[in-house]
């Protein structure tokens, strides 16, 4: 029963989704409730099913993988976040999007996308981990290219997929590469891999796969591009979820990968520049919603650190501010989305005093900036708690990181949350309105929860210790507690608080101008670049394999040829035996060579084409002549027959075609091809005569004939009888080429009197 | 047992002839075509089922043993691919008819297309070398003919392209199938194998390693590789749509197919032919994409990503073994029914939007048709759980087990440029807003042939473990050259310390 749970965790939003666009058709706006209920319920399922249920199925048997799920504490947690913020997400889009014509398509990825974070974080095999991955990649492709009339929307979106999807090509590599080294799928199953010489491959590629998905330096710049999505999105896949698959790798992988620094440097480097550059980026962000990307970036950049650091209360401090920053993120894009909805704009310039407008918001909005803010008793204050204490035990760098992520988020809190509620009503207060009831509602079921969890989480120890052990993290009750007395923590983070708040009450003006962002200062630019200029290579590579048309690819198929015989010769000239060189030559013989080479010499020096294909009949006259010289005039009739009728028929074909051969392209090359495809047929034909290396069957042909096929002329009965099935087949090509030339002839009479 | 082998390629050719006596009647044509490709998949099911994964049968055509006349193999392989071909023709004709409306074809389209397909069928069924160049130079001639019938300047062009390259490979063939009988004394794949081996342990095997290297280049030009591919970019894109939608899904993975009996069968033990493979395979993925990637015409995309895919294949062949060779067989499956079904839905886009992609927009309203587009796109680009998933993943597990770095490293590349390209079409295709809007609709029985693959696809995705099963063992009969050569009745040559055919011989008075 657990394990059908499980399953059923993500098989329910699965099989649901597909019906939304159709039941919206239908239901309006409705449908949301119905999808948020489906989230919901698949949180429900994760947490009935209890720890320790799991379940499998074997998916490829033959190669080890399947697909196999298990519920750990800190996956339970996930679950949790993902069902509970998917379900307030749903509802706030239902009123969001009310009058979006494809609010179906919308929430119909939105709930695919919880089932594919279900199976993300409940995954206990490799092989699934990077399938749901690879959908969450999708989904999001799909969501933040939803207004598909607009090119930003449509550029944002690919920017998103190919950088994600780049980090799951990654992913794919590290996981086949670990699953090899370590001689198991199962994440549950794996052992330290520090030893192994493949682990800094596997290490980077996971590290790789991480900062794609979560965004950190140098793939920040796809996450701020996405908040072009519809609100709704952002605020679950953008702030609160998906972008959170990364740190979850980080975490699901500590346990085997982390301990060296292949590991830990990458990430603390990668973490702490993301810090410092979103920083900047919030410091000068006019929109609503850049300002918050920005801080979510910050996050991502503060967890991926404590990855990097490892230590068991880096894993504890990780685990606590993830479920903070979940909450009251997903709130604060809601809210964004509210006040967009309810002013008309994201400009933070010039919202102003819509505190009387929208009173239920900015009564919200107060809750929401305590969270931000990292004030007692916000569940986001223990977790910041948490961090200074880690950054204190890690060394100087971590807390200046640390302090500048508080500061911004203070800053953030004041710009949000303040500063549009406040002051004098500019013009735009004038017209605004407060946002539905659905949407209220939604804010109001993540954003209470921020708050009001802080003084719940040491009581909620017993609940969250299995999420933190599962981390591979250790805590304690009185760590999770508000008040642990004045300690450098508290003085840090007041300090941070009191500069962020002065910052953005006093400064953001001038930050702005200071901190003007340099031209060239633009990652999404530089990604853009990246692929002109590959895409433009790749039109120089192309062009040149198709340059000098169907002759050069000829000419190129010989030269290949020529030089993989050479190959074979020159690596291994012992295993061929050359047969002796026998001088001996008839008259006869001596006229074949001569008049061949003569045909040769003629077919080179020729200046036009009906020359040279004349003197192409003479070799072939020449290799008559040896046939007859060597008792096969058969074999001599018919080669003389194909000769003339040749040259006549390509006669005929060319009378239209001016006579000149044009001369374009290097002599040199095409001399040398020439020669060596020369060179190559004569060692094949010198080779030939060599010892035979089995019986030839022709021997048995020629004495079963008669009994057997009961006909005279051998050849004959090979055609008929012993071979008929070859001669079948030479039939059908014969027929299928006059169908063919009856076919063009036919058309080319018809198009003849128009031209 | 017997019949079922050698049907699959009589049915088709008479199905030809039948046709051709209706050449004044389109639509008997549509309705012979579209009954004998289903007589094919039903007699290729039927195979398949009796074979399994580890069964073979085996016609002696005429009744003369091996390696005096030809036989006819099957095995899971040959059985699978044979059902996919008769899918693949069924499906273009009946997309023709439901998809495109086209009126009449041509009196000869049908009759082609059928030859065609018995073309490949036996290229696919026969165990014997120069047979197999027969049916090769049959997919020539009449893929040529249906290239050309339409009689445009751009295709007359194409078809030059083709034709010369591929007749280069036939004649190098034949000079190499010359130089095989000249040492070996026999053409059947198997006999051959075993005399290459024998040959090889006693030190003087570089003759045939010579003949094997003009078969390698042949077949490399047939299957579309690096550097040899030049034929294939510069004449998909010109014939009519349902066409190319065969040629892509067939022509290249005849000349995979050879490549699969040549290191497996006719030379096994022969390394080098893999390590060239390795470069080659690395090479066309990387040339491929690129290719694809700068491209600007949906059909020309298609066609540089046959070509990538070749790669993969051919990576899979040059890593070797079971394990490698059930992979290459998953993703030849799973490959010729989502490439055909790409191009379908390219024809859909090039037909109503015109070829480049910056005049095809705003198909997004046709929900079915982005369906039957995105399945396969992301099957290509490997996204799970679609079949391509388990297909690549096959190949680059097989290369990473056989510590092949280089090749699990350009499998992965190529993968992001490969989704790169397919996103292209579809945010150009589907996303971008049309500068009018389309009324009519393209509803459920339009787009039932591409439906059709795109189920394939998935059901192959979530099946992946049988499947898998079955080309396992697949993988494995192909590399147990001696269960292939006992039932062509090879083994008592092996026994008998006799002179080879001497057994054969003294049947006679």
């Amino acid at each position: 029963m657990p394990a059908s749970l499980l399953l059923a965790a993500i098989a329910l939003p699965l099989c649901v989704a597909p019906a939304l666009p159709a039941l919206t058709r239908r239901f309006g706006w409705r449908t949301s409730w119905l999808a948020a209920l489906v989230a919901g319920l698949s949180a429900a399922f994760t947490m009935a099913a209890g720890l320790g249920a799991d379940w499998s199925y074997q998916w490829l048997p033959s190669l080890g993988p399947a697909l196999a799920l298990s519920l750990d504490g800190f996956g339970l947690l996930m679950s949790a976040l993902i069902g509970g913020i998917g379900a307030a997400i749903l509802i706030y889009a239902g009123g969001y999007s009310r009058h979006d014509p494809h609010l179906g398509r919308l929430l119909a990825w939105l709930v695919v996308f919880v089932a594919a974070m279900q199976a993300l974080v409940l995954a206990d095999d490799l092989l699934l981990l990077f399938a749901a991955w690879e959908v969450t990649s999708f989904a999001s492709f799909m969501l933040v290219g939803h207004s598909t009339h607009l090119a930003e929307a449509r550029a944002a979106a690919r920017r998103a997929l190919l950088v994600t999807a780049g980090g799951g090509l990654c992913l794919l590599g590290g996981v086949v590469l670990l699953a090899d080294a370590a001689g198991t799928w199962r994440l549950s199953e794996l052992a330290v891999m520090t030893d192994h010489s493949l682990y800094p491959a596997i290490a980077i590629l996971f590290i790789v796969a991480a900062a794609t998905k979560s965004a950190q330096f140098p793939f920040h710049f796809w996450l701020p591009g996405a908040m072009c999505a519809p609100t709704p999105v952002s605020a679950y896949l953008h702030s609160a979820t998906m972008v959170k698959a990364g740190i979850v790798l980080l975490v699901r992988m500590q346990p085997s990968l982390s301990g060296s620094a292949w590991w830990e440097l990458p990430l603390l480097i990668a973490g702490g520049l993301t810090i410092v550059v979103a920083a900047w980026r919030c410091a000068v962000a006019v929109d609503l919603k850049a300002l918050l990307a920005g801080t979510t970036l910050i996050a991502l950049g503060c967890m991926t650190v404590l990855a990097g650091i490892a230590t068991p209360s880096a894993m504890a401090a990780l685990v606590v501010f993830l479920l903070a920053h979940a909450l009251y993120k997903a709130a604060a894009f809601m809210l964004a989305g509210a006040i967009d909805h309810g002013a008309g704009t994201r400009d933070l310039r010039v919202l102003a005093g819509l505190r009387r407008a929208m009173p239920w918001s900015a009564g919200l909005a107060g809750v929401i900036g305590l969270s931000l803010l990292g004030l007692a008793p916000s569940a986001s204050f223990v977790a910041k708690e948490l961090l200074l204490a880690v950054a204190i035990e890690s060394g100087p760098l971590v807390v200046i990181l640390f302090g500048l992520a508080a500061i911004s988020f203070a800053f953030a809190a004041v710009r949000v949350c303040w500063a549009p509620f406040a002051g004098r009503p500019s013009s735009r207060a004038e017209h605004a309105h407060e946002v539905d009831r659905a949407s209220l509602i939604a804010i109001a079921m993540v954003a209470i929860p921020a708050l009001a969890l802080g003084p719940l989480l040491a009581a909620a120890h017993a609940v969250l210790e299995p999420a933190v052990a599962a981390a591979g993290g250790t805590i304690t009750a009185y760590q999770l507690g508000l008040w642990h007395g004045v300690s450098a923590p508290l003085v840090i983070g007041l300090f941070a608080i009191t500069s962020g708040l002065i910052a953005g009450l006093l400064l953001h003006r001038r930050l702005r101008a200071w901190l003007r962002t340099p031209r060239w200062w633009d990652a999404a630019a530089w990604h853009d670049a990246l692929w002109v200029h590959l895409v433009a290579l790749a039109k120089r590579l192309t062009e040149t394999m198709a340059a000098g048309g169907p002759r050069a690819a000829a000419a190129l198929c010989l030269a290949v040829t020529a030089l993989l015989v050479l190959g074979v010769i020159v690596t291994d000239p012992e295993r061929l035996p050359l047969p002796a060189w026998n001088a001996d030559a008839s008259p006869l013989d001596l006229a074949a060579l001569a008049l061949t080479l003569l045909g040769a010499g003629g077919c080179i020096a020729a200046r036009s084409r009906m020359a040279a294909v004349c003197a192409l009949g003479a070799v072939g006259t020449g290799v008559t002549l040896i046939f007859l010289a060597h008792s096969a005039p058969d074999l001599a009739v018919t080669q003389f027959l194909v000769e003339v009728l040749t040259v006549l028929l390509v006669m005929l074909a060319f009378r239209r075609l001016s006579d000149g051969i044009s001369d374009s392209g290097s002599k040199l090359i095409r001399a040398g091809v020439a020669l060596s495809i020369g060179a190559t047929v004569f060692v094949l034909v010198l080779v030939a005569q060599g010892t035979q290396l089995g019986q030839p069957v022709g021997a048995w042909h020629a004495a079963a004939a008669i009994p057997e096929g009961h006909g005279r002329n051998v050849v004959n009965v090979i055609l008929v009888d012993f071979r008929a099935f070859d001669t079948l087949g030479e039939i059908a090509v014969l027929a299928i080429a006059a169908i063919g030339a009856g076919v063009l002839l036919a058309r080319h009479r018809k198009l003849e009197p128009a031209t | 047992m017997n019949a079922l082998v050698v049907s699959p390629i009589l049915l088709p050719l008479l199905g030809a002839v039948l046709a051709l006596a209706w050449r004044n009647s389109p639509a008997s044509q549509a309705r012979i075509a579209l009954w004998t490709s289903a007589g094919v998949i039903v007699i290729g099911i039927s195979l398949l089922a009796a074979l399994g994964g580890h069964g073979l049968a085996i016609t002696q055509l005429g009744g003369w043993p091996v390696p005096a006349g030809i036989a006819l193999v099957s095995d899971g392989l040959s059985a699978a691919l044979v059902t996919i071909a008769g899918l693949m023709i069924f499906t273009a004709v009946a997309y023709r008819r439901l998809s495109l409306r086209e009126s009449d074809p041509g009196h000869c389209f049908h009759p082609l297309l059928l030859a065609l397909l018995g073309g490949v069928c036996g290229a696919f069924l026969t165990a014997d070398l120069f047979n197999l160049f027969v049916w090769f130079e049959v997919i020539l001639i009449s893929s040529f003919a249906l290239l050309a019938m339409e009689g445009r300047s751009q295709q007359i062009r194409a078809s030059v392209s083709y034709v010369l390259l591929n007749l280069i490979a036939s004649a190098l063939f034949l000079i190499g199938l010359g130089l095989v009988y000249g040492k070996a004394g026999t053409l059947a794949m198997a006999d051959v194998g075993l005399i290459y081996q024998q040959a090889s342990a006693a030190g003087n095997g570089g003759s045939l390693d010579l003949a094997f290297a003009l078969l390698l280049v042949a077949f490399a030009i047939k299957a579309g590789a690096f550097p040899l591919y030049a034929w294939l970019p510069a004449s998909y894109h010109t014939p009519s749509h349902a066409v190319s939608a065969v040629f892509a899904g067939l022509l290249t993975k005849v000349g995979v197919y050879a490549l699969i009996r040549l290191t497996t069968q006719v030379a096994p033990g022969a390394d080098w032919i893999r390590e060239v493979l390795v470069v080659i395979g690395m090479l066309t993925m990387l040339m491929g994409v690129l290719g694809a990637a700068c491209q600007s015409e949906v059909r020309r995309i298609l066609s540089y990503h046959i070509i990538s895919q070749i790669g993969y294949l051919i990576a899979g062949i040059a890593i070797g073994g079971p394990t490698a060779i059930a992979a290459v067989v998953f993703y030849l499956i799973h490959h010729i029914v989502v490439k055909t079904n790409l191009f379908l839905v390219g024809g859909i886009i090039d037909r109503h939007r015109g070829a480049t992609l910056s005049r095809a927009a705003g198909l997004a309203s046709w929900t079915l048709l982005t369906i039957a587009f995105l399945v396969p796109a992301l099957s290509l680009a490997g996204i799970p759980p679609l079949s391509g998933f388990a297909a690549k993943l096959g190949i680059i597990h097989a290369a990473a087990g056989a510590e092949r770095y280089g090749i699990v490293a350009v499998a992965l590349i190529t993968g992001l440029l490969t989704l790169y390209s397919m996103i292209k079409i579809y945010i150009a295709a589907f996303w971008t807003p049309p500068e009018r809007v389309v009324r009519h609709r393209f509803g459920l029985i339009r787009t039932s042939p591409m439906l059709g693959l795109a189920a394939l696809t998935v059901v192959m995705g979530l099946a992946a473990g049988p499947v898998a099963n079955w080309s396992q063992s697949v993988g494995t009969l192909i590399h147990n050259v001696d269960a292939y050569r006992r039932l062509a009745q090879v083994e008592t040559q092996i026994a008998e310390p006799t002179p080879p055919h001497d057994a054969l011989v003294r049947s006679q008075p």
